[in-house]
């Protein structure tokens, strides 16, 4: 099980190295009801032995535009969808499940404005290091 | 919907549906429901404007978020423009109108 605690420059190598070991890529939640909007909140599943998660996601709620976004553990991080404007949504992993804030829109000129159905998950595969 | 498939619910601390995934990924506490809320208008079909009380499904729409301010469509070309020219180091003239 990898366990990052340190905050300098060498937690990615760690990652790197559990990575190296060889990974699983298990599906562990999917949106069923994917043209709904995404309000913030935590997607409960069992994080401790994650590396991370990767999160596929839509433009907008009910678009069939998935992109993918992987969020490491001990790393704050993103979805993004960039098109004719950035779309963005804040996600974590936290000791209960992947932890997803409100979704933003982001003008190229620094307008921004919040919107749950921007970035909405509808796909979560857990990445573990390999059984030895 | 996939009519074989239950769905698991995450409610939010007011009893407001966040989201559904199907049964075969629910944690425990998640109810589990054979069909999630719907109905014929956008908003009626979007679960979040849903809460879960007592096994059952009660329309509560979300507030409609605020009509925005008609977009200066000007002002924002400019700014495109000069952002763009920012980042690619390119002079662009100014142009008196």
């Amino acid at each position: 099980m990898i366990e990052i605690t340190n905050f300098d420059g060498t937690r990615i190598e760690k990652v790197l190295t559990e990575i190296d070991k060889g990974i699983t890529i298990k599906k562990v939640w999917e949106n069923a009801s994917p043209g709904s909007a995404f309000a913030a909140q935590t997607i409960r599943c069992n994080t401790t032995d994650a590396i991370g998660f990767l999160i596929v996601h839509t433009y907008d709620a009910g678009r069939n535009d998935g992109h993918v976004d992987l969020v490491l553990k001990g790393f704050g991080s993103y979805l993004v969808n960039p098109q004719a404007y950035n779309q963005y949504r804040p996600a974590s992993i936290s000791g209960t499940g992947v932890v997803f804030l409100k979704g933003y829109i982001a003008l190229t000129y620094g307008t921004v404005t919040s919107s749950n159905t921007r970035c909405t998950p509808t796909e979560i595969y857990k990445i573990q290091v390999m059984p030895e | 919907m996939d009519e074989e498939r239950k769905y698991a619910l995450n409610i939010g601390e007011d009893n407001r549906i966040l989201s559904a995934t199907y049964e075969e990924y629910a944690v425990e506490g998640m109810p589990i429901v054979d069909a999630l809320p719907g109905g014929e208008t956008p908003e009626e079909n979007d679960i979040g404007n849903y809460k879960y009380v007592d096994g059952e499904y009660v329309y509560d729409p979300l507030p409609q978020p605020e009509p925005e301010e008609p977009v200066d469509r000007l002002g924002q070309l400019e700014a495109d423009v000069m952002y763009i020219s920012m980042m690619t180091d390119v002079d662009i003239p100014t142009l008196e109108v």
